[in-house]
């Protein structure tokens, strides 16, 4: 094997297929990155079981081969490369020789047959979607996915494709965001999957320019995306999601509007004096106003005023500042709408004008005061 | 003027061991061991005879043949530690608790209780009259001295450093004895020839902060005496575990899910009739052949119930039981213990956690009244075969940690 590339192109490269290779691990040859050279590309692969990244790197081919390279290190050391050509060399077995400028280096790997095999996808449909839609509808729900192990129908994001709508939805149990577009979309019937935020994360930013269109291939296991040269192969997780439609709200009466980046500077200044663990803040909803409080012994206390418009009974909720603070970050717009019912009932929060063909809201429980 | 500080230390000698002779004159002269498979305690006769706690009773026996080794019974020994830090508590409000040891702040007490000395006497008789057990005490300015001037005390005996003499005293005591030097700092601090506290000092804080971080500057003021920790009533303990090894080592999954189930909803058991909730959860493991691993992972919030806490456990357990190894013990520990927070309400499940929460009270009314083994729950059904019980439980192999 042995090729020579460029730093510029290289650095590219390893930004794609980075993301994937986990941190740590107990099967070593998934910190390395799987070089496959052939006579008219360079591929390059990082996996982590779950979620495989293919992508090609441009350069010149001297002579085939494959190798795998401890991921990292070898981003370090094009990192600091001091020229921009960069002369890849198999030496042997597994030591690869890095020579860039003044600098020569052996790099060991581990053979190509311990790499994980790519998946092969027995292709049953197709699609192609814009980027920048795919990139937009990530961004506003997967904030709200759980990091709870054991709720794992919960660790992805909900997929659902249907001809005239397509949703993203997620929850962690304790709030949830959901983004749905309408459009013509080239699908027959219903399509439903569940898949790794990490892997949808990655196809969104294989575009550069957002009208770019993401080629989409489905099987029973697998999730595929492929946009410029690049391919995300995602294991699809196992549901089932839960049944969300049954705890969105449909009487919440109560509607309060009010300034969005105002709310939000106010609900981070109060949780400054909110529980570590709980990040309470309590929400007094009153006649064209809001006041926020906390309260922690040992830490302090603290209230702000914002202004809204508001005109049914005044009450007092209890919310977690974290994820009302998050909510409020993701939703466009000067003006946000609360949809409130009662203060053990989910709240709905929502941009009060929606983007063309968009309908965004996110739920949030609130918390029950201890008795 | 504010009154001196003046801190004591109250450690009970051999405690399971005395326990075990002072209720059995018969075995009063001869060497004693409590616990099962390994050492949890054993008297200062079998100490002589090269005997230590966490050694392996096999090995025991063949050192000291004539041994007698006892499986100990938990709730014997609170009932007689409860007593001994009730006399604790004549003395002062403040106490700290632990198993087998407690701090007293006698700071102010003085005019009441007279000098230090005078109290640690009284309290050292009253201790022997009340339960027959002798206990050792360690007088100085903070915590630290005072549980180290006993340790130099021991067994049966009254330690105390003067104001002042903090420093001259802890100097020529060797570098392993000070609190915060455990076996890997120990093995550093050998490397550079210090070998004692004094030896210590020589260092500059900055030399101390490089080797060992933020606990560079703890070692830096306690080498020199220094500690400023305040006595507290601790009602709410730092952790709640449970563990105990098999009857007979086992690979059998049915078995270690049903004892590590049965062993965490004890646990929560404990930490809901302390009227708190726990955040965390570690789940622990022995290998048949030696070695183990354990893993600490937090729930998203605290909970009083048992569902979530077993949730993790059995998660935990199946990332680290991942030799194809039979198991010898398997325990939970449950940390981040509090008082109840605001809770925070579910999506989906509001409803189940409302009915976890009505079973685990009614559970907790029945056991209350016919004990606690009158109800068998879930996969500790899976134990009743397996294992004796009384109407504590079920009868564990390790009991004098059946807390």
């Amino acid at each position: 094997m042995e090729f020579k590339t460029q730093k510029g192109d290289l650095s590219r490269t390893l930004d794609l297929v980075l993301n994937i290779v986990p941190p740590k691990t107990t099967l070593p040859v998934l910190s390395n990155l799987l070089l496959d050279v052939k006579t008219d590309s360079i591929c390059v692969v990082s996996t982590d079981l779950d979620t495989t990244v293919t992508t090609t790197l441009k350069g010149e081919v001297i002579r085939e081969g494959m190798i795998t390279l401890p991921a990292r290190r070898l981003n370090e050391i094009i990192h600091h490369a001091g020229d921009d050509e960069i002369h890849f060399s198999l030496e042997d077995e597994t030591v690869v020789r890095i020579v860039c400028g003044s600098t020569d280096c052996r790099l060991p790997g581990i053979l190509e047959e311990e790499f994980p095999k790519i998946p092969s996808i027995q292709t049953k449909e197709r699609l192609q979607l814009p980027a920048g839609m795919l990139r937009r509808m990530v961004a506003k729900t997967a904030f709200a996915v759980s990091k709870d192990e054991t709720r794992p129908a919960l660790n992805g994001i909900f997929w659902r494709i249907e001809p005239r709508r397509m949703e993203m939805v997620c929850t962690d149990g304790y709030r949830l965001a959901r983004m749905e577009r309408t459009g013509e979309f080239p699908v027959k019937g219903k399509k439903e999957f569940l898949v790794s935020p990490k892997a949808l994360n990655q196809m969104a930013h294989l575009a550069e320019d957002s009208d770019e269109m993401v080629d989409i291939r489905v099987d029973n296991n697998y999730l595929v995306f492929s946009c410029a040269g690049t391919v995300v192969y995602s294991r699809l997780l196992e549901g089932p999601f839960p049944r969300y439609e049954q705890v969105i709200p449909k009487d919440n009466r109560k509607e309060l509007i009010t300034r969005r980046d105002r709310l939000m500077q106010s609900c981070r200044r109060v949780a400054i004096f909110s529980d570590s663990l709980t990040h309470q803040v309590q929400l007094s909803v009153k006649k064209n106003e809001l006041v926020l409080k906390s309260n922690t012994p040992d830490v302090g206390e603290a209230t702000d005023r914002v202004e809204a418009e508001y005109s049914e009974d005044e009450m007092d909720i209890g919310y977690n500042a974290t994820y009302l603070a998050d909510i409020l970050k993701h939703i466009d717009g000067d003006m946000a709408k609360f949809r409130l019912d009662s203060p053990i009932k989910a709240g709905i929060i929502e941009p009060v004008e929606q983007e063309k063909d968009e309908n965004y809201f996110c739920l949030l429980m609130p918390l029950r005061l201890a008795e | 003027m504010k009154p001196e500080r003046w801190i004591l230390h109250v450690d009970f000698d051999a405690f399971f061991a005395s326990v075990e002779k002072a209720r059995n004159p018969a075995i009063r002269d001869r060497p004693v061991a409590v616990g099962n498979g390994v050492i949890a305690s054993c008297c200062y006769e079998a100490r002589r005879r090269g005997l230590h706690n966490a050694m392996p009773l096999s090995r025991a026996r063949r050192i000291c043949p004539e041994l007698v080794v006892l499986d100990g019974s938990y709730p014997t020994y609170r009932a007689v530690a409860a007593k001994i830090f009730d006399l604790c508590r004549e003395i002062s409000p403040n106490v700290e608790t632990f198993l087998d040891e407690a701090y007293v702040e006698l700071t102010g007490t003085e005019r009441l209780h007279g000098t230090p000395v005078e109290v640690g006497r009284r309290l050292r008789a009253a201790v022997r009259a009340s339960t027959g057990l002798t206990v050792t005490v360690g007088i100085g300015a903070s915590r630290m001295i005072a549980k180290m001037v006993g340790k130099s005390a021991k067994p049966n005996g009254l330690g105390l450093v003067r104001r002042g003499a903090e420093a001259a005293f802890i100097g020529a005591l060797p570098i392993r004895d000070l609190p915060g030097v455990g076996y890997r700092y120990g093995t550093l601090l050998d490397r550079l020839q210090i070998r004692t506290i004094a030896g210590l000092r020589a260092l500059p804080v900055e030399a101390l902060a490089k080797l060992f971080g933020a606990h560079g500057e703890i070692l830096y003021r306690r080498c020199r005496g220094e500690d400023t920790v305040v006595v507290e009533e601790r009602e709410i303990p730092r952790s709640v575990s449970r563990e105990t090894s098999f009857h007979a080592e086992t690979t059998d999954r049915r078995e270690i899910e049903g004892m590590l189930f049965y062993l965490s909803e004890r646990a929560v058991w404990t930490v809901r009739k302390l009227g708190l909730e726990a955040r965390t959860v570690t789940v622990r493991i022995r290998y048949a052949g030696g070695g183990g691993e354990s893993l600490r992972r937090s729930l998203p919030f605290p909970t009083d119930l048992h569902p979530p806490v077993l949730r993790r456990a059995l998660r935990s357990l199946d990332e680290i039981d991942t030799r194809r190894e039979a198991l010898h013990l398997v325990g939970v520990a449950l940390t981040g213990i509090a008082l109840p927070k605001a809770r925070q309400i579910d999506l989906y499940d509001e409803e189940g956690a409302r009915r976890a929460e009505g079973i685990a009270h009614a559970l907790d009314r029945v056991r209350e009244r016919f004990g606690y083994s009158s109800v068998v729950v879930g996969k500790s059904l899976d134990l009743v075969e397996k294992l004796e019980r009384n109407e504590n439980g079920f009868v564990l192999r390790t009991p004098s940690l059946t807390k």
